[in-house]
């Protein structure tokens, strides 16, 4: 699914409805599981597309999910714009 | 890449993941997890360029990730109260990224169906309200009634 502009804040964050996580294999790309084990069920997977439109831009997406819920989340691209994030330690 | 809870705080963190996942395009790109969610939740996932930086708030404790090949696959913080990015990023452009969860389908209520259940839940009481109401007025009319009729 794409991104929907804007979506520079939680406030605006785009959307992802349950529905939008299925067993698509997305390529090939995905993990199948947390152990990505094959005896073990696949994770349901959503392709997010989306474009930093300037060095500043932050895209935000939401979405529900239960406590003890497993995830991962895994950037993907040919560029390699997402490089860091670092964490800084501030007041 | 960073995951904030619907409060705002910073749960986890993606730096840059190696070695690279069979979905990356050659540097190593950002990985977060696998995570496992803390509570039922809306949770916001931010995509930036690096150096964005989350910025974290001192008594934050961290714990790394295992991505599901076995290697480092970024941090979770817990105890941050801090939802500030510190920016901008160095690069622009198009990405792509994949979430994968868990859970079977459907076993998460969407926001619009919380809001359908709560109006359901609100019209199911007042429509109760009433029927007590209504038999209350019933019986007073016929405990009215009794007395008129003893009165004669």
């Amino acid at each position: 699914m794409n991104e929907m502009e804007a979506n520079d804040s939680r406030a605006t964050a785009t959307p992802i409805p349950d529905a939008a996580f299925d067993f698509t294999p997305e390529g090939g790309l995905a993990f199948r599981n947390s152990t990505n084990d094959p005896a073990l069920p696949r994770f349901r997977t959503v392709e997010l597309l989306g474009r930093n439109t300037t060095i500043s831009d932050v895209d935000y997406f939401s979405f529900t999910g239960s406590a003890g819920e497993k995830f991962y989340f895994d950037a993907d691209n040919d560029n390699a714009i997402l490089c860091p994030p670092a964490i800084s330690m501030g007041p | 890449m960073i995951l904030f809870s619907s409060a705002g705080a910073i749960l986890a963190a993606g730096d840059d993941s190696s070695p690279s996942d069979f979905g990356n395009g050659g540097a190593g790109d950002p990985f977060i997890g696998v995570f496992t969610l803390p509570t039922t939740d809306t949770y916001f996932l931010a995509i930036g360029s690096g150096p964005l930086s989350a910025n974290i708030s001192p008594g934050t404790t961290f714990s790394p990730l295992t991505r599901p090949d076995g290697v480092a696959g970024g941090f979770a913080a817990t105890g941050s109260a801090d939802d500030r990015l510190m920016g901008p990023g160095l690069s622009s452009g198009g990405y792509l990224v994949l979430i994968s969860r868990s859970g079977p389908a459907g076993s998460v209520p969407e926001p619009g169906t919380f809001a359908l259940l709560s109006v359901a839940v609100a019209a199911w009481v007042a429509s109760r309200r009433q029927r007590t109401t209504f038999r209350v007025v019933k019986g007073r009319d016929r405990r009215t009634r009794m007395l008129d009729h003893s009165r004669r």
